[in-house]
This record gives C-alpha cells, structure tokens and sequence, in this order.
C-alpha cells in the first residue's frame, strides 16, 4: 500500500525543533522543551510509545537565572560511593559546563522512567549558535521562547542613551562599573564531577 | 468418544489439555473427590497418539450426521433473503465434474446411464450469465459512481473484483463451498468463483436483472470498502499523465514545490511535496525521497481528480444505490489516450 506507507513514514517522522536559550529561565525552558522531546504535541502520543522530537538547544551560555540563583540554587551530585556526594552552586557548575545547567534541568523534568535516557540523547545542547552542518541541517521548525528578551544598555546607540530623559547626573568621581564577584568562598570539598 | 474429545481440545495449550475440567455442560463447577491421577498419564497417552496419527482427514458436511441437502439449499436463499427457485438454485449448485463423476460411478455398477438418466444439469450456462450480468453491473456502477476515473482504472478494479481470489473468498463467506456440487474437494478457488457467478445467473433466472445486480452490489462491489483503489491500478508514469489531464483541461502545467522536510541527514528523512497547477494546490503527500514523495503527489492529484481521494465520498449502498443512474454503454475517458493527444500536441508544437 505504497500511499499508506507513506502516510505511516510521515506521521512517525521525527521532526527537528531549535530551541534558542539566550536569556531564558533553563526550569521554565524545560517545561517547554520536554513535550517535544516526548511527542505530547503529536495526535499519535502514547506514554509508551517511542514518538518524540528532537530538540536542539543553541546560546546555553546565556541562560538567565531569576532572583539570585546563580549563588544560591545548588545542584547535588552522589556517585554511588561512600563520601561521593558532591554539591555545587548553578555557577559553579555553568563555569564548568555552560551547557549542563540546561541540561540537568530538562532531565529533571522529565519522569524517571526507561524512556529518560533515550529523550535524553535527543536533545542536542550548544553553548553558543555555533552547531555542525549536519544538525543544523536536519533542523525544520523553531520552539517559541519562555520569555520576551529585554534589550541591554550596551545594544542602545549612543544618540539613544544620552536622549533619554534623567533626572539628575552622576558625580564626576562616582564609580558607575565597580562591582565585582567576591571570591571569599571556601573551596569545596570535592571537584564537582559530571 | 475419546478421539472427538482430543480433537474438541487439540488447540488449547498442553498445560491446560492435562488439567482435568470440572466444568459441566451446564457451565457449573461440580464437587469432585480427590484429584483423579491416573487422568493425566491417559490424557497425555491421547494426546500423544493424536499427534502420531496427525490431523483428522478433511470431510464434506455432508458425511457427518444431520445434513439435509434440500433444507440446506433453502436456507441458502433465505440467508441471502432472496427467492429462488429450487430447481434454479440445485443447477446453479452441480458443477459438470459432479455430473461426470456420478455418471462414471453407475457405469461402473453397471446401471445404464440413458435409460436412467441423473436428471442433473450443470452450472456452466447460468455461471456464463452471471458473469456477464455482474462485470456489465460492476462497470456501470463505477462508471456511475466515478464518473471522473480513468477507463484503465475502472477496468482494473472490475478485474480485481472479478478475479477468483476475491469472488472464491466471497463464496466461501456465504457457504456455498459446502452446498457444492463438484468432484474436488477442499474445493478449488476457480470452482468457487464460477458457483458463485452461477448464483447470480439463478437470481437473474428467476427474479430478473435488478435483484441479480443488487445482489452483486451487496456482496461483490461491497468489497472495495476500505480498499486502496489507487493501488489496484499502478499508474507507471502519473507525472506524466497529470501533465496530460491537465493540458487536455486547459490548465497550466504541474509544478511541484517542495513544502515541508525533516531531519534530512537522517535515514528517517522525511519530504513533503505539493503539486501546484495555476498557483492551485492539486495534490500533496510525502515521501521518503523528494523523487519518491513528488511521485506520490502525482498519485494523490490523480486520485482527487478521479474523486477517490480521501476527502471524497464513500461508495453508496443499499436502496441509495437503487436510485443511481448507471452508465452502461459510454465508456470513461482512456488515460492512453490522453497520453497519446498529449505527446501529439507536443510534437505539433516542437515543429511549429
């Protein structure tokens, strides 16, 4: 049934989504991402059946945390081992891999199941937009991002931040760019590992 | 009674054979003292002969007990709720080979054959009118039902319902493989298929055209439903014919566009293509290749000019069908012929 045939080809054919991280939330991007990693968009969804998406997720190097989770939201780590447990601030760990927040927080998402693992291995994480030809190739459709990305200081033109209306100028000797990271913290106990 | 007893059982599982059932006719469990333990060894020594001895011989009905051929051949025609006559439907049921046979058979006791005649006469003159009765009808009611569809297709799906595989299986469902009579038995697909269009010759005899056709209707045509028409005629070039179909309509060429694809460095790649013909969508379906998936939307702009894509209309059925005008003589228009005008005007036009 050579119609029939291709009609099944297309409905099990898995689509290839980019999903662009600049500036968004990685817990409220995984709520996103996830069903197009399950194929809960698709009409043909069954739990058990193997029909998600791939998703690739560029510019992880650029999520935004909200509040002050970077310092206090903190990622745990235990290799099976006595004394393997090991904890590390989103920070420390974004230091580590630019892509691991994004991807802890999509794995987390997603039920502990046999099909974890197999998801998993369908979402393709980038720290930058700089992804090999034959990824970006097999990409057709875009995921909409979690939230509007506000425009920085730095992307409006001279013209336009001198334009805008003050209410008073700074003193000449105010330090306007003197804020720097205090590394006053205690080295941890163990190297944060995977 | 122990040997009907393991062929009532030789399908269930071993396990379940050895256990012995305490389950009355009545379907109520009965008190049984103490497990009977010599059971399994003699059901299992059953078992074991049945499997030595191999699967009972095929039989006739009509060699078990309780067969009443004459009640049998009346109730043939009221399960279809027609009204045959018996002598039409005991024709319809003697195939020549039955005739042959039994002839052979008193010559051999020594019983004259002409001073005492059999009395039987064979089914070839009915099954000769039932099948030109239902291959006019089965055209008609395409023709009528699609009056858009190519000639070939028509032919191709009149020859598919004809063909003994369908017309045998159609047989079979409504038991006329026991109420036969010929000299082969399990009875051949080709013996099947001539009884059944020698049923519809009995139904014409009596009852006239109409109720032939409607039983033909009812049983033969009611088979393309759900069916792939497109699949039971292979179009070899369809680009190629829908350029023709087009250009025999005025229309402007096919021109497919690429609308959709997936994962292309994967071997699930995936491609739609729509066929556009004056910037109209006629046709659109995916493929595993772009060749593959523009073939098939040459298919599926083929299919909904000749109204049986998958939007259009089922076939109609039943007293609706009745009411339907068929076309028995005009004959659809040929997609060779098409073809053919096609390849002319382009040879006029590459000259001129």
């Amino acid at each position: 049934m050579a119609t029939q045939r291709v009609l099944q080809w297309r409905a099990f054919a898995r689509t290839w989504w980019l999903y662009d991280a600049a500036n968004q939330c990685p817990f409220v991007s995984a709520y996103r991402v996830v069903p197009y990693l399950q194929g809960k968009h698709k009409p043909i969804f069954h739990p058990l059946s193997d029909v998600g998406d791939h998703v690739v997720v560029i510019n992880t190097k650029d999520i935004a945390m909200q509040a002050d989770y970077w310092r206090t939201f903190t990622f745990f780590h235990h290799t099976g081992y006595p004394g393997g447990f090991s904890k590390a601030s989103a920070w420390r760990v974004h230091e580590i891999d630019p892509t691991r927040v994004m991807q802890l927080s999509v794995y987390s998402r997603i039920k502990g199941n046999l099909l974890r693992k197999g998801l998993m291995r369908r979402l393709h994480l980038f720290p930058d937009d700089k992804i090999p030809d034959e990824i970006l190739e097999n990409v057709s459709d875009q995921i909409r991002q979690v939230q509007p990305v506000a425009k920085r200081l730095d992307q409006y033109s001279e013209e336009e931040v001198t334009e805008f209306p003050k209410f008073f100028d700074w003193p000449e000797d105010f330090v306007k760019d003197g804020y720097k990271r205090h590394m006053t913290r205690k080295k941890p106990k163990r190297r944060y590992t995977v | 009674m122990a040997a009907s007893l393991v062929r009532s059982t030789l399908g269930c599982q071993f396990a379940r054979f050895l256990r012995p059932s305490l389950i009355t006719a009545a379907g109520q469990t009965q008190s049984q003292r103490g497990v009977k333990r010599y059971m399994r060894a003699y059901l299992k020594e059953l078992y074991n002969r049945r499997l030595r001895v191999g699967p009972e011989k095929l039989r006739h009905r009509s060699e078990f007990m309780n067969w009443n051929y004459n009640a049998e051949i009346y109730a043939f025609g009221k399960r279809l709720g027609e009204e045959f006559s018996n002598d039409s439907l005991q024709a319809a049921f003697t195939h020549r080979s039955y005739i042959e046979a039994e002839e052979a058979r008193r010559a051999d006791l020594g019983i004259d054959v002409a001073s005492a005649p059999l009395g039987l006469t064979d089914n070839s003159e009915l099954t000769q009118k039932g099948e030109e009765t239902a291959s006019r009808y089965i055209k008609a009611y395409l023709r009528s039902s699609y009056p858009t569809m190519f000639e070939e297709a028509i032919v191709a799906i009149h020859d598919h319902l004809m063909s003994d595989d369908t017309l045998s299986h159609i047989a079979s469902h409504i038991g006329i493989g026991d109420l036969m009579l010929c000299s082969d038995f399990p009875p051949e697909e080709s013996t099947l298929s001539k009884n059944f269009l020698a049923v519809v010759g009995a139904l014409e005899t009596d009852k006239g055209v109409k109720r032939a056709e409607s039983l033909v209707r009812d049983l033969v045509l009611a088979q393309l439903v759900g069916k792939e028409l497109m699949e039971l005629w292979s179009v070899t070039n369809p680009m190629g014919l829908l350029m023709a179909v087009l250009d025999s309509q005025g229309r402007g060429p096919p021109e497919p566009r690429l609308q959709w694809q997936a994962g292309q460095r994967t071997i699930m790649a995936v491609y739609q293509v729509g066929i556009y013909s004056d910037k109209q969508l006629i046709g659109q379906s995916a493929g595993e290749r772009v060749t593959i998936a523009e073939d098939m939307a040459a298919q599926d702009a083929l299919q909904r000019m000749m109204g049986i894509g998958s939007g259009h209309m089922p076939l109609t059925f039943r007293t609706e069908a009745d009411k339907m005008e068929l076309r028995y003589d005009p004959k659809n228009i040929s997609a060779e012929e098409l073809m053919q005008t096609y390849e002319l005007r382009q040879k006029e036009n590459s000259v001129s």
